[in-house]
Protein backbone atom coordinates (compact mmCIF):
# COMPACT_ATOMS: atom_id res chain seq x y z
CA UNK A 1 0.00 0.00 0.00
CA UNK A 2 1.13 3.50 -0.84
CA UNK A 3 -0.01 6.45 1.23
CA UNK A 4 0.95 10.02 0.66
CA UNK A 5 -0.15 12.81 2.99
CA UNK A 6 0.27 16.50 2.31
CA UNK A 7 3.44 15.70 0.41
CA UNK A 8 5.57 18.65 -0.72
CA UNK A 9 8.81 19.13 -2.54
CA UNK A 10 10.37 22.53 -3.03
CA UNK A 11 13.52 22.78 -5.12
CA UNK A 12 16.01 25.51 -4.47
CA UNK A 13 17.38 26.97 -7.64
CA UNK A 14 20.50 29.10 -7.45
CA UNK A 15 19.66 32.56 -8.76
CA UNK A 16 22.23 34.23 -10.96
CA UNK A 17 23.34 37.47 -9.34
CA UNK A 18 23.85 40.75 -11.03
CA UNK A 19 26.26 43.61 -10.81
CA UNK A 20 29.94 43.62 -10.07
CA UNK A 21 31.59 40.56 -8.59
CA UNK A 22 28.52 38.52 -9.48
CA UNK A 23 30.43 35.23 -9.46
CA UNK A 24 32.05 35.99 -6.15
CA UNK A 25 28.74 37.00 -4.62
CA UNK A 26 27.05 33.83 -5.75
CA UNK A 27 29.83 31.84 -4.11
CA UNK A 28 29.90 33.71 -0.84
CA UNK A 29 26.22 34.18 -0.32
CA UNK A 30 24.22 32.29 -2.93
CA UNK A 31 20.65 33.40 -3.41
CA UNK A 32 17.98 30.89 -4.13
CA UNK A 33 14.69 30.88 -5.83
CA UNK A 34 12.17 28.34 -4.65
CA UNK A 35 10.21 26.15 -6.99
CA UNK A 36 7.31 24.16 -5.61
CA UNK A 37 7.35 21.01 -7.70
CA UNK A 38 4.91 19.05 -5.52
CA UNK A 39 2.63 21.22 -3.48
CA UNK A 40 0.69 19.24 -0.93
CA UNK A 41 -0.73 16.07 -2.42
CA UNK A 42 -2.64 13.20 -0.82
CA UNK A 43 -3.53 9.81 -2.17
CA UNK A 44 -3.70 6.16 -1.24
CA UNK A 45 -3.04 3.28 -3.59
CA UNK A 46 -4.02 -0.20 -2.50
CA UNK A 47 -2.08 -3.38 -3.11
CA UNK A 48 -2.58 -4.76 -6.59
CA UNK A 49 -3.96 -1.54 -8.06
CA UNK A 50 -2.69 -0.04 -11.30
CA UNK A 51 -2.94 3.73 -11.34
CA UNK A 52 -2.16 6.25 -14.06
CA UNK A 53 -0.47 9.45 -12.97
CA UNK A 54 -0.93 12.15 -15.53
CA UNK A 55 -0.21 15.83 -15.92
CA UNK A 56 1.54 18.30 -18.16
CA UNK A 57 5.30 18.55 -18.44
CA UNK A 58 6.65 20.01 -15.24
CA UNK A 59 3.50 19.14 -13.28
CA UNK A 60 5.51 17.25 -10.67
CA UNK A 61 5.08 13.64 -11.72
CA UNK A 62 8.74 12.62 -11.76
CA UNK A 63 9.35 14.46 -8.51
CA UNK A 64 6.56 12.43 -6.89
CA UNK A 65 7.96 9.17 -8.27
CA UNK A 66 11.42 10.05 -6.98
CA UNK A 67 10.07 10.68 -3.50
CA UNK A 68 8.13 7.42 -3.58
CA UNK A 69 11.33 5.64 -4.64
CA UNK A 70 13.29 7.13 -1.79
CA UNK A 71 15.89 8.90 -3.90
CA UNK A 72 14.48 12.33 -3.10
CA UNK A 73 13.70 13.58 0.40
CA UNK A 74 10.34 15.37 0.73
CA UNK A 75 10.34 18.95 1.95
CA UNK A 76 7.25 18.21 4.03
CA UNK A 77 4.51 15.65 4.41
CA UNK A 78 4.41 11.90 4.77
CA UNK A 79 5.13 9.04 2.42
CA UNK A 80 4.70 5.39 3.17
CA UNK A 81 5.22 2.53 0.76
CA UNK A 82 4.58 -1.04 1.90
CA UNK A 83 4.80 0.18 5.47
CA UNK A 84 8.21 1.81 5.00
CA UNK A 85 9.28 5.43 4.73
CA UNK A 86 11.22 5.42 1.45
CA UNK A 87 13.97 7.94 2.21
CA UNK A 88 14.50 6.65 5.73
CA UNK A 89 14.39 2.88 5.27
CA UNK A 90 16.14 3.20 1.92
CA UNK A 91 17.76 -0.20 1.48
CA UNK A 92 14.88 -2.30 2.66
CA UNK A 93 12.49 -0.16 0.67
CA UNK A 94 14.55 -0.44 -2.52
CA UNK A 95 14.50 -4.24 -2.33
CA UNK A 96 10.72 -4.14 -2.47
CA UNK A 97 10.22 -1.83 -5.43
CA UNK A 98 11.11 -1.65 -9.11
CA UNK A 99 11.56 1.63 -10.93
CA UNK A 100 11.82 2.38 -14.64
CA UNK A 101 12.50 5.80 -16.06
CA UNK A 102 11.56 5.80 -19.74
CA UNK A 103 13.93 8.70 -20.30
CA UNK A 104 17.04 7.05 -18.90
CA UNK A 105 18.26 3.55 -18.42
CA UNK A 106 19.25 2.21 -15.04
CA UNK A 107 21.34 -0.53 -16.62
CA UNK A 108 25.08 -0.25 -17.08
CA UNK A 109 25.74 1.44 -20.36
CA UNK A 110 28.73 -0.60 -21.56
CA UNK A 111 27.70 -3.94 -20.12
CA UNK A 112 25.69 -6.61 -22.02
CA UNK A 113 22.10 -6.83 -20.77
CA UNK A 114 22.50 -10.36 -19.44
CA UNK A 115 25.54 -9.31 -17.40
CA UNK A 116 23.68 -6.33 -15.99
CA UNK A 117 20.90 -8.69 -14.92
CA UNK A 118 23.46 -11.01 -13.35
CA UNK A 119 25.05 -8.19 -11.37
CA UNK A 120 21.63 -7.00 -10.22
CA UNK A 121 20.85 -10.55 -9.14
CA UNK A 122 23.69 -10.34 -6.63
CA UNK A 123 22.83 -6.80 -5.53
CA UNK A 124 19.27 -7.83 -4.72
CA UNK A 125 20.34 -11.29 -3.53
CA UNK A 126 17.95 -13.14 -5.81
CA UNK A 127 18.42 -16.89 -5.51
CA UNK A 128 19.39 -18.94 -8.57
CA UNK A 129 16.09 -20.72 -9.09
CA UNK A 130 14.01 -17.57 -8.90
CA UNK A 131 16.42 -15.75 -11.17
CA UNK A 132 16.31 -18.47 -13.78
CA UNK A 133 12.53 -18.63 -13.66
CA UNK A 134 12.14 -14.87 -14.00
CA UNK A 135 14.74 -14.60 -16.72
CA UNK A 136 12.97 -17.28 -18.72
CA UNK A 137 9.60 -15.67 -18.29
CA UNK A 138 10.71 -12.13 -19.12
CA UNK A 139 12.84 -13.25 -22.04
CA UNK A 140 9.75 -14.93 -23.39
CA UNK A 141 7.21 -12.18 -22.70
CA UNK A 142 9.44 -9.25 -23.62
CA UNK A 143 11.34 -11.05 -26.36
CA UNK A 144 14.71 -10.17 -24.86
CA UNK A 145 16.48 -13.06 -26.59
CA UNK A 146 17.83 -11.18 -29.61
CA UNK A 147 19.66 -8.55 -27.58
CA UNK A 148 20.58 -10.15 -24.24
CA UNK A 149 24.23 -10.25 -25.27
CA UNK A 150 24.36 -6.65 -26.46
CA UNK A 151 25.50 -3.73 -24.31
CA UNK A 152 22.76 -1.26 -23.50
CA UNK A 153 24.32 1.53 -25.53
CA UNK A 154 23.65 -0.48 -28.70
CA UNK A 155 19.95 -1.07 -28.04
CA UNK A 156 17.03 0.68 -29.68
CA UNK A 157 14.78 2.64 -27.36
CA UNK A 158 12.09 -0.04 -27.37
CA UNK A 159 14.60 -2.77 -26.60
CA UNK A 160 16.15 -0.66 -23.87
CA UNK A 161 12.85 -0.08 -22.08
CA UNK A 162 12.08 -3.79 -22.26
CA UNK A 163 15.48 -4.60 -20.77
CA UNK A 164 14.92 -2.01 -18.06
CA UNK A 165 11.52 -3.45 -17.24
CA UNK A 166 12.94 -6.94 -16.90
CA UNK A 167 15.72 -5.58 -14.68
CA UNK A 168 13.21 -3.76 -12.48
CA UNK A 169 11.22 -6.95 -11.95
CA UNK A 170 13.99 -9.51 -11.47
CA UNK A 171 13.80 -9.30 -7.67
CA UNK A 172 9.99 -9.70 -7.60
CA UNK A 173 9.14 -6.26 -6.23
CA UNK A 174 5.70 -5.71 -4.73
CA UNK A 175 5.47 -2.26 -6.24
CA UNK A 176 6.46 -0.88 -9.61
CA UNK A 177 6.96 2.79 -10.46
CA UNK A 178 7.05 3.56 -14.16
CA UNK A 179 7.92 7.08 -15.26
CA UNK A 180 6.86 7.52 -18.89
CA UNK A 181 7.77 3.95 -19.87
CA UNK A 182 6.18 4.25 -23.32
CA UNK A 183 7.70 7.57 -24.33
CA UNK A 184 9.25 7.50 -27.79
CA UNK A 185 8.46 3.82 -28.30
CA UNK A 186 6.83 2.73 -31.57
CA UNK A 187 3.22 1.57 -31.74
CA UNK A 188 3.90 -2.15 -31.87
CA UNK A 189 6.46 -2.05 -29.08
CA UNK A 190 4.07 0.08 -27.01
CA UNK A 191 1.38 -2.52 -27.47
CA UNK A 192 3.71 -5.21 -26.19
CA UNK A 193 4.80 -3.10 -23.20
CA UNK A 194 1.18 -2.49 -22.26
CA UNK A 195 0.34 -6.17 -22.43
CA UNK A 196 3.35 -7.01 -20.33
CA UNK A 197 2.69 -4.43 -17.64
CA UNK A 198 -0.98 -5.41 -17.48
CA UNK A 199 -0.03 -9.05 -17.13
CA UNK A 200 2.49 -8.33 -14.38
CA UNK A 201 -0.17 -6.38 -12.51
CA UNK A 202 -2.86 -8.99 -12.98
CA UNK A 203 -0.90 -12.23 -12.60
CA UNK A 204 1.63 -11.24 -10.00
CA UNK A 205 -0.47 -8.68 -8.18
CA UNK A 206 2.24 -6.05 -8.48
CA UNK A 207 1.04 -2.57 -7.57
CA UNK A 208 1.78 -0.20 -10.45
CA UNK A 209 1.96 3.58 -10.56
CA UNK A 210 2.60 4.76 -14.07
CA UNK A 211 3.03 8.18 -15.61
CA UNK A 212 2.25 8.72 -19.24
CA UNK A 213 1.18 11.27 -21.82
CA UNK A 214 -0.31 8.59 -24.01
CA UNK A 215 -4.08 8.52 -23.83
CA UNK A 216 -4.16 5.00 -25.24
CA UNK A 217 -2.03 3.87 -22.30
CA UNK A 218 -4.64 5.30 -19.97
CA UNK A 219 -7.60 3.79 -21.77
CA UNK A 220 -6.09 0.36 -22.15
CA UNK A 221 -4.19 -0.04 -18.93
CA UNK A 222 -5.69 1.78 -16.00
CA UNK A 223 -9.03 2.03 -14.28
CA UNK A 224 -7.95 4.82 -11.99
CA UNK A 225 -6.13 8.04 -12.76
CA UNK A 226 -4.62 10.78 -10.66
CA UNK A 227 -4.29 14.08 -12.49
CA UNK A 228 -1.71 16.50 -11.19
CA UNK A 229 -1.16 20.07 -12.23
CA UNK A 230 1.40 22.55 -10.92
CA UNK A 231 2.12 20.21 -8.01
CA UNK A 232 -1.52 19.80 -6.96
CA UNK A 233 -4.02 17.08 -7.56
CA UNK A 234 -6.89 18.03 -9.86
CA UNK A 235 -8.63 14.70 -10.10
CA UNK A 236 -8.32 11.33 -8.44
CA UNK A 237 -10.78 8.66 -9.46
CA UNK A 238 -11.89 6.21 -12.08
CA UNK A 239 -11.44 6.71 -15.80
CA UNK A 240 -15.22 6.40 -16.04
CA UNK A 241 -15.72 9.22 -13.58
CA UNK A 242 -13.23 11.31 -15.48
CA UNK A 243 -15.36 10.97 -18.60
CA UNK A 244 -18.55 11.76 -16.77
CA UNK A 245 -17.11 14.78 -15.10
CA UNK A 246 -15.41 16.28 -18.09
CA UNK A 247 -17.30 15.53 -21.23
CA UNK A 248 -19.72 12.68 -21.21
CA UNK A 249 -19.55 9.01 -21.90
CA UNK A 250 -18.48 9.03 -25.50
CA UNK A 251 -16.12 11.99 -25.30
CA UNK A 252 -12.64 11.53 -26.66
CA UNK A 253 -10.10 11.04 -23.86
CA UNK A 254 -7.65 13.27 -25.61
CA UNK A 255 -10.17 16.11 -25.58
CA UNK A 256 -10.89 15.50 -21.94
CA UNK A 257 -7.23 15.63 -21.00
CA UNK A 258 -6.83 18.82 -22.98
CA UNK A 259 -9.83 20.28 -21.21
CA UNK A 260 -8.46 19.42 -17.76
CA UNK A 261 -5.06 20.85 -18.53
CA UNK A 262 -6.64 24.08 -19.74
CA UNK A 263 -8.76 24.35 -16.67
CA UNK A 264 -5.79 23.62 -14.43
CA UNK A 265 -3.82 26.26 -16.25
CA UNK A 266 -6.48 28.80 -15.33
CA UNK A 267 -6.58 28.04 -11.65
CA UNK A 268 -2.84 27.61 -11.22
CA UNK B 1 31.95 -10.27 -2.90
CA UNK B 2 29.55 -12.09 -5.17
CA UNK B 3 29.06 -8.93 -7.17
CA UNK B 4 32.81 -8.86 -7.59
CA UNK B 5 32.81 -12.43 -8.88
CA UNK B 6 30.03 -11.61 -11.35
CA UNK B 7 31.97 -8.61 -12.60
CA UNK B 8 35.09 -10.68 -13.07
CA UNK B 9 32.99 -13.09 -15.08
CA UNK B 10 31.52 -10.21 -17.11
CA UNK B 11 34.97 -8.94 -17.98
CA UNK B 12 36.10 -12.37 -19.01
CA UNK B 13 33.10 -12.77 -21.27
CA UNK B 14 33.60 -9.41 -22.90
CA UNK B 15 37.28 -10.18 -23.42
CA UNK B 16 36.08 -13.23 -25.30
CA UNK B 17 33.78 -11.04 -27.36
CA UNK B 18 36.51 -8.58 -28.24
CA UNK B 19 39.36 -10.99 -28.70
CA UNK B 20 41.52 -8.84 -30.99
CA UNK B 21 41.35 -5.94 -28.58
CA UNK B 22 42.48 -8.25 -25.83
CA UNK B 23 45.38 -9.69 -27.82
CA UNK B 24 46.46 -6.19 -28.83
CA UNK B 25 46.67 -5.22 -25.18
CA UNK B 26 49.03 -8.10 -24.41
CA UNK B 27 51.07 -7.23 -27.48
CA UNK B 28 51.14 -3.59 -26.51
CA UNK B 29 52.40 -4.39 -23.04
CA UNK B 30 55.15 -6.58 -24.48
CA UNK B 31 56.30 -3.74 -26.72
CA UNK B 32 56.14 -1.23 -23.88
CA UNK B 33 58.11 -3.62 -21.68
CA UNK B 34 60.72 -4.01 -24.36
CA UNK B 35 60.87 -0.22 -24.61
CA UNK B 36 61.54 0.44 -20.93
CA UNK B 37 64.01 -2.41 -20.91
CA UNK B 38 66.03 -0.78 -23.69
CA UNK B 39 65.82 2.59 -22.01
CA UNK B 40 67.21 1.44 -18.70
CA UNK B 41 69.83 -0.71 -20.39
CA UNK B 42 71.06 2.34 -22.29
CA UNK B 43 71.09 4.47 -19.15
CA UNK B 44 72.95 1.80 -17.28
CA UNK B 45 75.57 1.54 -20.03
CA UNK B 46 76.20 5.27 -19.68
CA UNK B 47 76.64 5.25 -15.94
CA UNK B 48 75.53 2.50 -13.55
CA UNK B 49 75.48 5.06 -10.74
CA UNK B 50 72.49 6.83 -12.33
CA UNK B 51 70.40 3.72 -11.94
CA UNK B 52 71.53 2.88 -8.45
CA UNK B 53 70.51 -0.78 -8.70
CA UNK B 54 71.83 -3.80 -10.53
CA UNK B 55 70.57 -3.70 -14.11
CA UNK B 56 68.43 -6.89 -13.98
CA UNK B 57 66.58 -5.57 -10.91
CA UNK B 58 65.99 -2.23 -12.53
CA UNK B 59 64.70 -3.80 -15.72
CA UNK B 60 62.41 -6.05 -13.72
CA UNK B 61 61.09 -3.07 -11.79
CA UNK B 62 60.37 -1.06 -14.93
CA UNK B 63 58.79 -3.92 -16.87
CA UNK B 64 56.56 -4.94 -14.01
CA UNK B 65 55.47 -1.31 -13.69
CA UNK B 66 54.33 -1.43 -17.30
CA UNK B 67 52.41 -4.64 -16.63
CA UNK B 68 50.70 -3.24 -13.54
CA UNK B 69 49.84 -0.10 -15.41
CA UNK B 70 47.61 -2.12 -17.74
CA UNK B 71 45.24 -2.84 -14.89
CA UNK B 72 45.74 0.40 -13.02
CA UNK B 73 45.65 2.87 -15.87
CA UNK B 74 42.72 5.10 -14.88
CA UNK B 75 41.09 6.04 -18.17
CA UNK B 76 41.25 2.54 -19.62
CA UNK B 77 38.21 1.21 -17.85
CA UNK B 78 34.60 2.26 -17.90
CA UNK B 79 34.37 0.76 -14.43
CA UNK B 80 37.01 3.15 -13.07
CA UNK B 81 35.04 5.16 -10.51
CA UNK B 82 35.91 8.62 -11.81
CA UNK B 83 34.97 7.67 -15.37
CA UNK B 84 31.74 6.05 -14.34
CA UNK B 85 30.69 8.85 -12.02
CA UNK B 86 31.44 11.62 -14.49
CA UNK B 87 29.48 9.76 -17.16
CA UNK B 88 26.49 9.27 -14.86
CA UNK B 89 26.54 12.89 -13.72
CA UNK B 90 26.87 14.23 -17.25
CA UNK B 91 23.98 12.14 -18.58
CA UNK B 92 21.80 12.66 -15.51
CA UNK B 93 21.67 8.92 -14.88
CA UNK B 94 23.16 9.26 -11.40
CA UNK B 95 19.55 9.08 -10.11
CA UNK B 96 19.42 5.48 -11.17
CA UNK B 97 22.51 4.60 -9.12
CA UNK B 98 20.62 5.73 -6.05
CA UNK B 99 17.96 3.12 -6.79
CA UNK B 100 20.28 0.24 -5.92
CA UNK B 101 20.21 -1.31 -2.46
CA UNK B 102 24.01 -1.25 -2.48
CA UNK B 103 26.10 1.81 -1.66
CA UNK B 104 27.71 3.46 -4.72
CA UNK B 105 31.24 3.06 -3.37
CA UNK B 106 30.70 -0.66 -2.82
CA UNK B 107 29.06 -1.08 -6.22
CA UNK B 108 32.03 0.52 -7.91
CA UNK B 109 34.59 -1.29 -5.81
CA UNK B 110 33.05 -4.60 -6.83
CA UNK B 111 32.83 -3.68 -10.49
CA UNK B 112 36.22 -2.03 -10.77
CA UNK B 113 37.76 -4.78 -8.66
CA UNK B 114 36.29 -7.40 -10.98
CA UNK B 115 37.79 -5.65 -13.98
CA UNK B 116 41.17 -5.30 -12.27
CA UNK B 117 41.20 -8.93 -11.19
CA UNK B 118 40.46 -9.90 -14.75
CA UNK B 119 43.32 -7.69 -15.94
CA UNK B 120 45.64 -9.27 -13.40
CA UNK B 121 44.79 -12.82 -14.39
CA UNK B 122 44.41 -12.51 -18.12
CA UNK B 123 46.63 -9.61 -19.13
CA UNK B 124 49.35 -9.24 -16.54
CA UNK B 125 49.95 -12.94 -15.98
CA UNK B 126 50.60 -13.70 -19.66
CA UNK B 127 52.68 -10.55 -20.07
CA UNK B 128 54.67 -11.45 -16.97
CA UNK B 129 55.23 -15.02 -18.11
CA UNK B 130 56.38 -13.93 -21.56
CA UNK B 131 58.73 -11.36 -20.11
CA UNK B 132 60.24 -13.90 -17.73
CA UNK B 133 60.84 -16.20 -20.67
CA UNK B 134 62.06 -13.71 -23.22
CA UNK B 135 62.92 -10.35 -21.70
CA UNK B 136 64.93 -11.29 -18.68
CA UNK B 137 62.34 -10.43 -16.02
CA UNK B 138 63.60 -11.77 -12.69
CA UNK B 139 61.59 -13.83 -10.25
CA UNK B 140 61.09 -12.46 -6.72
CA UNK B 141 63.98 -13.46 -4.42
CA UNK B 142 61.81 -15.65 -2.20
CA UNK B 143 58.35 -17.09 -1.88
CA UNK B 144 57.72 -14.63 0.93
CA UNK B 145 58.58 -11.71 -1.34
CA UNK B 146 56.29 -13.09 -4.04
CA UNK B 147 53.37 -13.48 -1.65
CA UNK B 148 53.99 -10.07 -0.11
CA UNK B 149 54.06 -8.57 -3.60
CA UNK B 150 50.62 -10.02 -4.42
CA UNK B 151 49.18 -8.80 -1.14
CA UNK B 152 50.74 -5.39 -1.65
CA UNK B 153 49.32 -5.26 -5.17
CA UNK B 154 45.80 -5.73 -3.83
CA UNK B 155 46.36 -2.88 -1.38
CA UNK B 156 47.75 -0.77 -4.24
CA UNK B 157 44.54 -1.33 -6.11
CA UNK B 158 42.47 -0.27 -3.11
CA UNK B 159 44.49 2.93 -2.70
CA UNK B 160 44.25 3.77 -6.37
CA UNK B 161 40.54 2.97 -6.35
CA UNK B 162 39.86 5.28 -3.43
CA UNK B 163 41.87 8.12 -4.95
CA UNK B 164 39.92 7.66 -8.19
CA UNK B 165 36.67 7.59 -6.26
CA UNK B 166 37.61 10.85 -4.55
CA UNK B 167 38.34 12.30 -7.97
CA UNK B 168 34.87 11.13 -9.00
CA UNK B 169 33.37 13.06 -6.09
CA UNK B 170 34.86 16.20 -7.60
CA UNK B 171 32.43 15.73 -10.52
CA UNK B 172 29.60 16.75 -8.25
CA UNK B 173 31.27 20.07 -7.52
CA UNK B 174 32.50 20.90 -11.00
CA UNK B 175 30.97 18.98 -13.86
CA UNK B 176 34.13 19.49 -15.89
CA UNK B 177 36.95 17.34 -14.52
CA UNK B 178 39.19 16.89 -17.51
CA UNK B 179 41.82 19.35 -16.34
CA UNK B 180 41.82 18.05 -12.82
CA UNK B 181 42.13 14.53 -14.18
CA UNK B 182 45.12 15.55 -16.24
CA UNK B 183 46.86 17.09 -13.25
CA UNK B 184 46.01 14.00 -11.24
CA UNK B 185 47.43 11.63 -13.85
CA UNK B 186 50.59 13.71 -13.95
CA UNK B 187 51.01 13.51 -10.20
CA UNK B 188 50.39 9.78 -10.29
CA UNK B 189 52.94 9.24 -13.03
CA UNK B 190 55.64 11.21 -11.28
CA UNK B 191 55.08 10.39 -7.63
CA UNK B 192 53.86 6.79 -7.72
CA UNK B 193 57.17 5.30 -8.82
CA UNK B 194 55.65 4.08 -12.05
CA UNK B 195 58.23 5.69 -14.33
CA UNK B 196 60.98 6.72 -11.96
CA UNK B 197 61.67 4.83 -8.75
CA UNK B 198 61.80 7.09 -5.73
CA UNK B 199 65.41 6.31 -4.87
CA UNK B 200 66.42 8.29 -7.96
CA UNK B 201 64.85 11.52 -6.73
CA UNK B 202 66.75 14.12 -4.67
CA UNK B 203 66.37 13.72 -0.97
CA UNK B 204 63.90 16.52 -0.32
CA UNK B 205 61.60 15.02 -2.89
CA UNK B 206 61.86 11.58 -1.39
CA UNK B 207 60.86 13.10 1.93
CA UNK B 208 57.79 14.62 0.31
CA UNK B 209 56.90 11.44 -1.54
CA UNK B 210 57.18 9.41 1.62
CA UNK B 211 54.36 11.26 3.31
CA UNK B 212 52.03 11.01 0.31
CA UNK B 213 49.98 7.93 -0.57
CA UNK B 214 50.98 7.79 -4.24
CA UNK B 215 54.19 5.83 -3.80
CA UNK B 216 52.21 3.01 -2.24
CA UNK B 217 50.60 2.36 -5.60
CA UNK B 218 53.61 1.34 -7.67
CA UNK B 219 56.79 1.72 -5.70
CA UNK B 220 55.81 -0.35 -2.70
CA UNK B 221 54.79 -3.55 -4.50
CA UNK B 222 57.56 -3.26 -7.09
CA UNK B 223 60.30 -2.75 -4.50
CA UNK B 224 59.03 -5.79 -2.68
CA UNK B 225 59.09 -7.83 -5.87
CA UNK B 226 62.72 -6.99 -6.72
CA UNK B 227 63.81 -7.59 -3.15
CA UNK B 228 64.94 -4.02 -2.56
CA UNK B 229 63.47 -4.08 0.93
CA UNK B 230 64.04 -6.46 3.82
CA UNK B 231 61.43 -8.53 5.61
CA UNK B 232 60.84 -6.08 8.41
CA UNK B 233 60.46 -3.17 5.99
CA UNK B 234 58.04 -5.21 3.93
CA UNK B 235 55.76 -5.62 6.92
CA UNK B 236 56.01 -1.92 7.68
CA UNK B 237 55.15 -0.89 4.16
CA UNK B 238 52.20 -3.29 4.03
CA UNK B 239 50.86 -1.77 7.22
CA UNK B 240 51.35 1.69 5.77
CA UNK B 241 49.53 0.70 2.60
CA UNK B 242 46.66 -0.79 4.58
CA UNK B 243 46.42 2.39 6.63
CA UNK B 244 46.29 4.57 3.52
CA UNK B 245 43.71 2.30 1.91
CA UNK B 246 41.56 2.48 5.04
CA UNK B 247 41.84 6.25 5.41
CA UNK B 248 41.15 6.98 1.76
CA UNK B 249 38.22 4.58 1.53
CA UNK B 250 36.72 6.14 4.62
CA UNK B 251 37.27 9.64 3.26
CA UNK B 252 35.52 8.62 0.03
CA UNK B 253 32.63 7.19 1.99
CA UNK B 254 32.23 10.37 4.01
CA UNK B 255 32.32 12.52 0.89
CA UNK B 256 29.81 10.29 -0.82
CA UNK B 257 27.46 10.54 2.17
CA UNK B 258 27.61 14.32 1.83
CA UNK B 259 27.05 14.23 -1.91
CA UNK B 260 24.23 11.74 -1.54
CA UNK B 261 22.48 13.90 1.03
CA UNK B 262 22.75 16.87 -1.30
CA UNK B 263 21.40 14.87 -4.23
CA UNK B 264 18.49 13.63 -2.15
CA UNK B 265 17.56 17.17 -1.18
CA UNK B 266 18.29 19.09 -4.36
CA UNK B 267 17.55 16.43 -6.95
CA UNK B 268 19.90 15.22 -9.67
N1 LIG C 1 16.51 18.83 -9.70
C1 LIG C 1 15.70 19.87 -9.87
N2 LIG C 1 16.08 21.11 -9.48
C2 LIG C 1 15.26 22.16 -9.67
N3 LIG C 1 14.03 22.09 -10.20
C3 LIG C 1 13.57 20.89 -10.61
C4 LIG C 1 14.38 19.72 -10.47
N4 LIG C 1 13.68 18.66 -10.96
C5 LIG C 1 12.49 19.16 -11.38
N5 LIG C 1 12.42 20.50 -11.18
C6 LIG C 1 11.26 21.37 -11.47
O1 LIG C 1 10.16 20.87 -10.77
C7 LIG C 1 8.98 20.92 -11.54
C8 LIG C 1 8.38 19.52 -11.67
O2 LIG C 1 9.24 18.70 -12.44
P1 LIG C 1 8.96 17.16 -12.71
O3 LIG C 1 8.60 16.49 -11.45
O4 LIG C 1 10.12 16.64 -13.45
O5 LIG C 1 7.68 17.23 -13.67
P2 LIG C 1 7.05 16.14 -14.66
O6 LIG C 1 7.75 14.84 -14.42
O7 LIG C 1 5.62 16.11 -14.30
O8 LIG C 1 7.25 16.64 -16.04
C9 LIG C 1 9.38 21.53 -12.87
O9 LIG C 1 9.09 22.90 -12.81
C10 LIG C 1 10.87 21.33 -12.93
O10 LIG C 1 11.49 22.36 -13.65
MG1 LIG D 1 8.86 13.69 -15.76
Amino acid sequence: MITVKNLRKTYKIAKPQEGRFATLKSLVRPRYEERRAVDGIDFTINDGEMVGYIGQNGAGKSTTIKMLSGILVPTAGEVSVNGLTPHKDRREHLRGIGVVFGQKTSLWWDVPVIDSLNILKEMYRVDDARFRKNLEMFTDLLDLGPFLEQPVRQLSLGQRVRADLAAALMHDPKTLFLDEPTIGVDVIAKERLREFITEINRERGVTVLLTTHDVVDMEKMVKRVIVINAGQILYDGSMLGLRERYGGEDADIEDIVREIYREGGKTA
Amino acid sequence: MKIFAKCLHTERRSAGLYRTDFLLKVLYSMIAMYGVRSLWTALYAQDPAIVGRPLPSMITYAMLAVALDIIFYPSALSTAPQNYISQQVRTGRIDTDLLRPVDLQQQLLARNGGAAAFGALWLVMPAWLLSVLFLGMELPPSLFHGAAFLFSGVLSFLILFSLNFLLGMVCFVTTEIRQITMAYSGILTILSGKLIPNWLYPEWMQALINVLPFRCIFETPLSIYIGAVGNYEILCSLVLQAAWAGILLLLGKIMWLGVHRRLAVQGG
